[in-house]
């Protein structure tokens, strides 16, 4: 590991599902480097999103630790999540740094592939454009950290392979640390840099695998050998 | 259909306008043949003795103090009444421990505030501005409360994740959710506010349309209770239809585009 790497460990994280409570994650540690892209794979209901929530911060009820590498931290939640009184350019402005000014909102939209969407409601938007203006969002915010929770999900194909050509530009050149989640594994692999699978109930950390040294391919079948869950889904991930 | 919209909106109008000469028909028929042209003078009898106020200047007078009244207690009411209304709705201890405070207040009669607010605080306008906030607060509370409960959870986990400042989350993201139900307290608060400022007038200030009612109450002037009635009347329907309404559409804007 390089300097500030992202650090987590759930030893246990509990839910309270009517009076019993459940363990849901059980002895999950990884780290990530700067740069680096990691994807979570594991089938839908094992607890992807309340990993990510407890990696950002946004659920502190869990025995562990999250150290985050230091900088500010970009999200894009499940849904685009956009304030739909504000334009797109507001919406990216309501997270951006003060003296984020028109220049700069409308540099980050270009990069995001919406030149010209500024002055635009979210209401007007398709789903795919939404997702980019989240991602727009997440990326002016300059973080250290970028999470994403199910990126491509219910995106065609096409779109899905897109976003993730953004996702990954933009991670190698600014040198964030990315954790996204998805349940499919062929993004994974055109994306990440290394594949954690979670699988079993409470989920644990069953496979941390490094994608370069193997090559996607090898991989791909190593990993549908081992969990065969993940060949259940589309080329695009649906629910 | 579009194209029958303006046609529709014609016919519209013009039943209003023969719905009010109708009313004005019946009252001037009423006051022929009432046995007793003081007991319900006429339309015109009292439009003659409204002007006649208008030119001494008492009736604008009284009807600028009226309206400072109602402004103070409006302004501090929603302002107060909005900053309650949003802790309880956010925070269920705060709910817990002013909840049992907002229903006695909401139960309370508004005469009841009134005449504490005098013995208290004196005949002055401090009491008669606090009684009409103190009065009118709680449902502004209620309302805002509601409101509360609804914002966004999402967006909220979004500013928190991304550090938004709090003014700007104020801003940007709380008062536009909150805005319908600031628009529908404020509408329903001015006309309950004016209602209790008479009141208030009438108890314990030297001025004031409540105040003047209250003479010509004692003098059995009827035309003076129907011209200051009408006429401050229509001073609040102005001030609604050119202030609060087009507001509340404002408001109310980015969700019937949503919709």
């Amino acid at each position: 590991m390089r300097e500030a790497p992202l650090d987590v460990v759930i030893r246990a994280k509990g839910f309270r599902r009517g009076s019993r409570r459940e363990t849901i994650l059980r002895d999950i540690a990884f780290s990530a480097a700067p740069g680096e892209v990691l994807a979570l794979l594991a089938p839908s209901g094992t607890g992807k999103t309340t990993a990510l929530r407890i990696i950002v911060g946004l659920d502190r009820d869990f025995d562990g630790r999250v150290i985050r590498p230091p900088g500010r931290v970009g999200m894009m939640f499940q849904e685009p999540r956009l304030a739909p009184w504000l334009t797109v350019a507001d919406n990216l402005r309501l997270v951006a740094p003060d003296g984020h000014d028109d220049a700069a909102v409308e540099a980050v939209l270009v990069e995001a592939g919406l030149p010209g969407a500024g002055s635009r409601h979210p209401r007007e938007l398709s789903l795919g454009m939404a997702r980019r203006v989240a991602l727009a969002r997440a990326l002016c915010v300059t973080p250290a950290l970028l999470v994403l929770d199910e990126p491509f999900a219910s995106l065609d194909a096409a779109l899905a392979a897109s976003l993730a050509r953004s996702i990954a530009a933009e991670v190698k050149r600014r040198n964030i640390t990315a954790v996204l989640t998805t349940h499919d594994l062929t993004q994974a692999l055109a994306i990440a840099d290394r594949v954690l699978v979670l699988s079993g109930r409470p989920a644990t950390l069953a496979a941390d695998l490094a994608i370069a040294p193997r090559g996607p391919a090898a991989l791909r079948g190593e990993l549908l050998a081992r969990f065969p869950f993940l060949g259940s889904v589309g080329a695009s991930g649906s629910y | 259909m579009r194209p029958a919209e303006p046609a529709r909106r014609r016919a519209a109008g013009l039943d209003r306008l023969l719905s009010i000469a109708a009313f004005l028909l019946l009252w001037w028929l009423l006051a022929r043949t009432s046995h007793s042209p003081s007991l319900l003078p006429g339309p015109w009898h009292v439009l003659a003795f409204a002007w006649q106020q208008t030119l001494s200047g008492d009736l604008p007078r009284n009807i600028a103090f009226t309206l400072a009244r109602v402004a103070a207690a409006f302004t501090l009411s929603m302002l107060l009444g909005a900053s309650v209304g949003y802790l309880m709705g956010r925070s269920r201890r705060a709910d817990a421990w002013l909840d049992p405070w907002v229903i006695i207040a909401l139960n309370l009669p508004v005469l009841v505030v009134v005449i504490l607010a005098y013995i208290w605080i004196g005949l002055n306008d401090v009491a008669a501005v606090l009684a009409v906030t103190v009065a009118k607060m709680p449902t502004v509370v209620v309302t805002v409360r509601e409101g509360a409960r609804a914002l966004d959870p999402g967006l909220e986990e979004l500013a928190a994740v991304y550090h938004v400042p709090a003014l700007r989350r104020l801003r940007r993201i709380v008062l536009p959710q909150l805005a319908p139900y600031l628009a529908a307290a404020g509408r329903s608060g001015l006309s309950i506010t004016w209602k209790i400022v008479l009141i208030v007038e009438l108890l314990g200030r030297p001025n004031g349309v409540g105040f003047a009612l209250n003479l010509f109450f004692q003098n059995f002037n009827v035309a003076g209770i129907l011209a200051y009635g009408l006429a401050f009347a229509a001073v609040m329907l102005v001030v609604e239809t050119a202030l609060v309404q087009p507001w509340e559409r404002r408001a109310r804007a980015w969700r019937l585009a949503d919709a």
